[in-house]
């Protein structure tokens, strides 16, 4: 009983912490490639779940299509305009003007929404229809088990383009190392629009799965950036593997700390405690641990300045 | 200049003569609670349009204000202090109680009656002779729940609550009810606002081994939460409030919400005719059914209209004083849509409903008559 | 040439001159411009007044990929490889201007043979390897595009003496295969030791030009590395 329980937590966990990682890469690979910490991240993915309802209802179009369409927009507005309107010319006054920069883009794009498409949560559809199967006593509806696996296949395909391709070295080679990048050729600026154009597609991606669990609401933007800032730091800030690592992390702990903390029985005593009111402090406290004692992230790696 | 300056004193003394009376409308019109607020602020303008084409309050057409409180407590504290200045006759709003706690001192402290959505149990527990409700509060409608669990054969219970005003109110006072009922409260779980997993809760709701689950979370967590309970196939009943069973959240969970059953103040399902007249208007006007915050919202300004009838005047002390113990019937103003009758409090007697959902819809399974224990009726 | 970063000037009307095939070495105290010169050499920096020609070709205002293209190569100081990528994978790097993935890959195996640590590194992190071989990586990139000018920034810098030692004979084998050098060196006395021409800057201005010979024997340098100036 207590280990099903615990392997279902994990399960679910993963399936919460999968859509976790999609929003951490993105915002991991903004900062590395071009320095930008990117606060209406969250707002991005909750815009883009409001574009795909949006584009079904006004083309008459499936859920899929839908969403192939919608990440060309988001790609044109959250990558490519995001980076020349905001990004491009406040980059250069430093990391500050462009995080308060971000966040009053993250007000506006919240307040539109509401103007547009109204403060009520809408109802998204799932890409399969939940079915429960039941694996011994395991329950996993077919969304989770969809979701796993679309944010998966995402994330290697991600991890194949950016090692096993030029263009894709290139990119994490302008991360590395910006002026070395650029003395050895390598169009860096294109490689940031690269990274920006990436950074919509996973955002459009983690819109898609994340909604038919959380609805479609202009306000739900906030979870989602604070999430992926915190998986970001949590697991590294300069590496997609922390990030993606980080996502999962807040994921399942999430989960645990709900479950093992309602009824936590004191040894020796016939003392149990309900402490479910504090299990939202485990992911902070863990976020504070790793800023005073590795601030590079739990698998992040030490930043290499060179002289 | 000297023309400009006519023209201003002329547009300032137009508007303070008596052909309009404001009313300052709070409400959660963005943040977490836009949906609550928006239904609210939206059937006081429906109000506000159905007065002021009968021929307004008194012969004054009726204005309106919507001030977002962006549901955060300070900030509405800040905008009814800002909109007192324009000395309206009552303050309309807001909904959520985290909100009323803390904003509801500035209308007292200008002694302009303030009805409010909320429901938290404290808020009418202070003395404030200005506040009042427009639905009964948890101290009025959970023990009405946790009665009706009772008597549909429950002995023991798991309650899921939201860590907020709200959440804290309701898991108060349905632990203080079940007690008295005898009902065992096995374990209270607390969750968060936007709380994207409800698998953990459900999973302890399972290893408990209850009885039912009574929740008490908001609208959207509340359809989380039920889908959840579906995925892992928890048949044990769900039994909860107005919020639970609110059209929100029937739109949101789907097939998931089957089966859930609790008691509400209101409903636009309520088998009452002007309940029905309100909803056909609204739906004409807005386009989505009206959730019983809504219908608190359109009431609230018909008793205000009411109480500056009786009163002859829109002298606000006298109205907060009249209110106190009164009795405000269909037939004395059909706007109010049942029978109403306020406390010395300011906490309300009125018709309520028992509902289960069926097919996605909410079903009225019995209406519970006024209690009728107030001053208003002695 | 006028350059410097924003509205800081730093090289002021600074006129040098690189031999071909031959290795020129740019000494100074810190803070003479050494290292900017470069930059400004490379595209890296706006030039503000001044011209830039190599054979003869005005090059002034190109970017770093149109120099790599005809036939410059620069390695700035300290680390310049991607730790996080393989070796072979940074050596890689070094063929962009050709847009010739199979042409790279060939001169990548001629690089291997000048570098046999490099091959049996290939796969491995390039951050692993120790500095020397580091510095190898770095100019077997460079070398990769068979470049006809070198800008090679203080490459003993961090490297023990033997390694040091390898650095420069590396460079002189280059030089004799045809290549200009032109490197920054804060090891005045042996840089110039093994240069066929050396540069003194101040302040960012020109202060004495000539054979390496010449320079070293001349009686103010000494003076200069003390700290004074060096009157021309």
């Amino acid at each position: 009983m207590q280990l099903q329980f615990f392997v279902q937590l994990l399960v679910s966990g993963i399936a919460t912490g999968a859509i976790y990682a999609l929003m951490a890469v993105g915002f991991a690979l903004l900062w590395q490639t071009s320095g930008t910490i990117n606060f209406a991240q969250g707002e991005f993915i909750m815009v883009s779940s409001f574009i795909i309802l949006w584009l079904m209802g006004l083309l008459h179009i499936g859920l899929v299509p839908a969403f192939f369409l919608a990440m060309f927009i988001s790609m044109f507005i959250f990558g490519f305009l995001f980076k020349r309107i905001l990004v491009d010319p406040l980059l250069k006054y430093g990391d500050v003007p462009l995080i308060i920069a971000t966040i009053g883009l993250g007000m506006i794009i919240r307040e539109l929404t509401r103007i547009f498409w109204g403060a009520n949560a809408l109802p998204f559809p799932s890409l399969v229809k939940n079915k429960i199967l039941i694996f011994g006593g395991l329950r996993v509806g077919t969304a989770d088990l969809v979701t796993i696996a679309v944010a998966i296949v995402i994330i290697a395909a991600l991890q194949l383009f950016l090692n096993k391709t030029f263009v894709g070295r290139s990119m994490e080679a302008t991360a590395q190392n910006q002026d070395v990048a650029r003395i050895l050729g390598i169009n860096v600026d294109r490689m940031i629009l690269y990274t920006f154009l990436i950074n919509a597609f996973l955002v459009t991606s983690a819109a898609l799965l994340v909604t038919p669990k959380l609805l479609a609401k202009f306000s739900s933007g906030e979870t989602f950036g604070l999430i992926a800032f915190m998986a970001a730091i949590i697991g590294g800030f300069n590496q997609v593997r922390g990030a993606l690592i980080g996502g999962f992390l807040i994921g399942i702990i999430d989960n645990l700390a709900k479950f093992y903390l309602a009824r936590v029985h004191l040894p020796f005593t016939d003392i149990t405690l309900n402490l479910s009111p504090y299990a939202l402090a485990i992911p902070l406290l863990l976020l504070i641990g790793v800023i005073l004692f590795k601030p590079e992230g739990i698998f992040g790696r030490k930043e290499e300045r060179s002289i | 200049m000297k023309r400009l300056l006519i023209s201003i004193v002329l547009l300032f003394s137009l508007s303070q003569a008596q052909d309009s009376v404001l009313f300052i409308v709070p409400a959660e019109i963005s943040g977490g609670g836009a949906t609550v607020g928006n239904n609210w602020a939206d059937g006081v303008k429906l109000a506000a349009e159905h007065i002021n084409a009968a021929g307004g309050i008194l012969g004054a057409q009726v204005v309106t204000e919507v001030l977002d409180t962006q549901t955060d407590p300070p900030t509405s504290k800040a905008v009814i202090a800002k909109g007192l200045e324009k000395n309206p006759f009552a303050v309309i709003g807001p909904v959520y109680s985290g909100s009323t706690i803390v904003n509801m001192v500035e209308a007292e402290r200008a002694k302009t009656p303030q009805w409010v959505g909320s429901e938290a149990a404290s808020i009418t527990q202070q003395g404030n002779q200005f506040i009042f409700r427009t639905s009964s509060g948890q101290n009025g409608s959970i023990p009405k729940v946790t009665k009706f669990m009772k008597d549909e054969g429950i002995n023991s219970v798991v309650i899921i609550y939201v860590n907020n005003e709200f959440g804290q109110g309701g898991r108060a006072a349905a632990v203080e009810n079940f007690g008295n009922l005898g009902i065992d409260v096995k374990l209270e779980l607390s969750t968060e606002q936007q709380q994207a997993d409800f698998t953990p809760e459900v999973l302890q709701a399972i290893m408990v081994g209850a009885d039912a689950i009574f929740a008490y979370v908001n609208e959207e967590e509340s359809a989380r939460l039920l889908i959840a309970l579906q995925q892992q196939g928890v048949t044990i009943p769900v039994f909860g409030e107005a919020v639970l069973l609110s059209q929100v959240v029937l739109d949101l969970a789907g097939d998931a919400a089957n089966g859930v059953a609790g008691h509400v103040n209101l409903t636009a399902e309520a088998p009452v005719p002007a309940v029905q007249e309100f909803r056909a208007a609204f739906e004409a006007k807005y386009g989505y059914t009206p959730d019983h915050n809504a219908m608190k919202g359109y009431i609230a300004m018909f008793v205000a209209k009411e109480m500056a009838e009786r009163v002859g005047s829109f002298d606000k002390l006298a109205v907060a004083e009249q209110l106190h113990c009164s009795l405000i019937t269909t037939e004395d103003e059909p706007g109010v849509l049942m029978d109403i009758a306020y406390d010395e409090n300011g906490d309300i007697d009125r018709d309520t409903f028992l509902i289960s959902i069926q097919d996605g819809k909410q079903v009225v399974t019995g209406v519970l008559p006024r209690l009728k224990n107030t001053c208003a009726d002695q | 040439m006028v350059a410097g970063y924003g509205a800081t000037t730093i090289l002021n009307s600074t006129t040098i001159e690189v031999h071909e095939a031959a290795l020129t070495t740019v000494i100074g105290p810190n803070g003479a411009g050494k290292s900017t010169l470069f930059k400004a050499i490379f595209g890296m920096l706006p030039i503000r007044e001044g011209k830039i020609l190599l054979e003869g070709q005005d090059i002034t205002h190109l970017k770093p990929l149109a120099l790599l293209e005809k036939g410059m190569a620069y390695v700035p100081q300290g680390r310049n490889i991607f730790p996080q990528l393989s070796v072979e994978h940074n050596l890689e790097f070094g063929g962009i201007s050709l847009k010739n993935l199979q042409e790279t890959r060939v001169r990548m195996e001629k690089v291997y043979e000048q570098f046999p640590i490099l091959k049996a590194r290939a796969k491995k992190q390039a951050g692993t390897l120790s500095g020397g071989e580091q510095k190898m990586l770095e100019i077997g990139r460079a070398m990769l595009l068979e470049p006809k000018l070198l800008l090679i920034d203080e490459p003993s810098i961090g490297l023990s003496p033997i390694l040091v030692q390898q650095t420069f004979d590396l460079l002189l084998a280059l030089r004799d295969r045809g290549v200009s050098i032109l490197m920054i060196e804060q090891n005045a006395k042996k840089a110039l030791g093994i240069s066929d021409y050396g540069i003194v800057l101040q302040q960012g201005r020109l202060a004495m030009a000539g054979t390496a010979q010449g320079i070293l024997n001349h009686p103010e340098i000494g003076h200069l590395f003390l700290g004074g100036v060096v009157k021309v």
